[in-house]
């Protein structure tokens, strides 16, 4: 009965880059997005390769994983490259009728294919080597300034932490009302999709039903456990900056300034 | 010395329409003193868990009082001591585990109280280690076992170092492995550290482990005395629908048809003893 429910994708590890800080691997995620947003140039891209290469190899993920995790992506990234093809303008290579394919175009197209192949990939790693857990909690370090503006950091973290841990709850919860109805001779399988749609009805109420009980029991269990939102509140386990966090850091800064002077030094064609 | 919990002429209704008389709780007068042991038994619906509510503020009396260590729970500034002082297990322990690992869900109530990193460590190893679950400390609730998740609830509690736990029905929704475990812990808990125990349950076997057991019928208190003394008045018992352990209702009949048997047996060895030696008589 009990479904193995794991939310994200989270493989378990000891890789370097599942050592990293939380918050780490969160700053850094956003460093690498913005690289690969500045690598225009042939060479600057060739190093945008390797360099996803080099962060695969050292998360231990298996890069075949990483790129089944890009595959869903695959229509959105071609379409985006063909629309490019066709309507940067530039030296024409091929026209027919109103159609036109310029170099320029076959170019940039091209760079995008690579580059958003290598966003997607590159993002996903840190939901491979990041459990959802450590996540939110380097989140919620994050966002800590933001409390000085009122921002609920605590209270946000807390809801994103009791989701987390009910999700697999009601999803089992889910799984029982349905057999519950299947044994009182509901049908789920059959019929046009509108009827397949009102068939889950009556097993989307008692779920409802029972997750504002769970709900309320819930908020019995945290007052006697005298939580009285984010004021005071203190942690057990403390994020702290390890000096591999600084050597990462210290790693993109340098991959960042060779991007930029990849770009400068061998610059894009067009 | 006063008492740990103590309730003056309490009454409590959701909706104050009716008649006190009809009320879920009725003049209730009730101390629980310090290190205590007790059992509150009763048949569904007789106000029992509304009653354990207020024990630590989640509910507060109508009219009358209710002073835990000597605070007043309707005052609001109290609620807070009020709930370290005496903390509560629910029935269900999928509703009160918040967290998916199971040594940060027993951090929770530390954390709430903001105590320094180290000190929330130490007392979370010690609550784990109370309640046999050390083992698991990294490990996630949701492939524990009722009774395992029901003792990480304990220790979610304990680690506020409350003076008092009240326990709504704890073992109802666990197999017999799991419920034999819980109760071993909750004996444990009063033996070894002293902690006042207020255990609400349907079984008897449960009640029979406390000093005092407490029966309730439509928001009243109906027998206060030791274990001995009330599974002996099996009229009454029966009268609530309550089950009468197997060993009075034989030592009763035993004794009504004129043998000889002592008072206050309730353990299935007291009983094997007392019956070897009428036999021998």
């Amino acid at each position: 009965m009990t479904r193995d429910i794991t939310i994200g994708q989270f493989l378990p590890g000891h890789s370097i880059m599942h050592r990293l800080d939380p918050r780490t691997k969160i700053v850094l995620t956003f460093f690498f997005i913005i690289q690969v947003f500045i690598s225009r140039s042939a060479a600057s891209l060739c190093f945008l390769i390797v360099l996803l290469g080099f962060l695969i190899a050292s998360s231990q993920v298996p890069a075949g994983k990483v790129l089944k995790g890009v595959r869903p992506m695959i229509p959105v990234i071609v379409f985006t490259a063909l629309l490019n093809i066709f309507y940067v303008s530039g030296e024409p290579v091929f026209t027919f009728f109103f159609l036109q394919i310029t170099k320029q175009g076959l170019f940039t197209g091209f760079t995008l294919l690579v580059r958003l192949t290598a966003l997607i990939a590159g993002c996903s790693l840190i939901t491979y080597t990041t459990s959802l857990n450590a996540l939110a909690a380097g989140l919620e370090q994050l966002l800590a300034p933001l409390r000085r503006i009122h921002f609920p950091v605590s209270e946000l973290s807390m809801t994103i932490s009791i989701t987390l841990r009910f999700l697999p709850t009601l999803a089992e919860e889910f799984d029982r009302i349905i057999d519950a109805q299947k044994a009182r001779g509901a049908e789920f399988n059959s019929g046009n999709p509108i009827k397949k749609i009102k068939s889950y009805f009556p097993v989307l109420l008692p779920l409802f039903m029972s997750a504002f009980r769970r709900a309320f029991e819930l908020t019995n269990a945290i007052e006697c456990r005298c939580y009285q939102g984010g004021k005071g509140r203190t942690k057990m386990n403390v994020l702290k900056l390890a000096p591999r966090d600084f050597c990462a850091i210290a790693f993109f800064v340098i991959t960042f300034f060779l991007t930029i002077a990849f770009n400068y030094y061998f610059p894009a064609p067009y | 010395m006063s008492a740990l919990i103590e309730t003056k002429n309490l009454h409590f209704q959701y909706l104050h329409n009716d008649s006190q008389e009809s009320w879920i709780l009725n003049r209730i007068n009730l101390s629980i003193q310090k290190g205590e042991f007790v059992a509150i038994l009763g048949p569904n619906g007789c106000g029992k868990s509304t009653l354990a509510k207020h024990f630590n503020a989640l509910l507060v009396p109508s009219d009358g009082e209710v002073l835990v260590d000597g605070l007043d729970t309707q005052n609001d500034q109290n609620r807070f001591d009020i709930r370290q002082t005496v903390g509560m297990v629910f029935q269900n322990p999928d509703n009160q585990l918040i967290s998916t690992i199971v040594e940060e869900d027993v951090a929770f109530a530390p954390e709430n109280l903001g105590m320094d990193p180290l000190e929330i460590r130490s007392r979370v190893e010690w609550a784990l280690k109370a309640v046999d679950m050390l083992d698991y400390k990294r490990h996630t609730p949701f492939k524990l076992s009722g009774g395992q998740k029901q003792r990480v609830a304990i220790a979610g509690i304990l680690a506020m170092r409350p003076q008092c736990i009240v326990l709504d029905e704890p073992t109802s929704m666990l197999d017999p492995k799991g419920r034999a475990d819980v109760m071993r812990t909750i004996r444990r808990l009063n033996h070894e550290f002293g902690l006042t125990i207020v255990l609400i349950t349907h079984h008897m076997e449960e009640a029979a482990q406390a000093k005092r057991v407490i029966v309730m019928d439509r928001g009243k208190i109906e027998l206060d005395d030791s274990p001995e003394n009330v599974f002996y008045q099996i009229d009454l018992l029966k009268r609530l629908k309550l089950d009468v352990p197997q060993i009075s209702e034989l030592v009763v009949r035993l004794r009504r048809r004129g043998i000889h048997l002592p008072d206050q047996i309730t353990q299935v060895d007291q009983c094997v003893d007392a019956l070897v030696a009428a036999l021998e008589e």
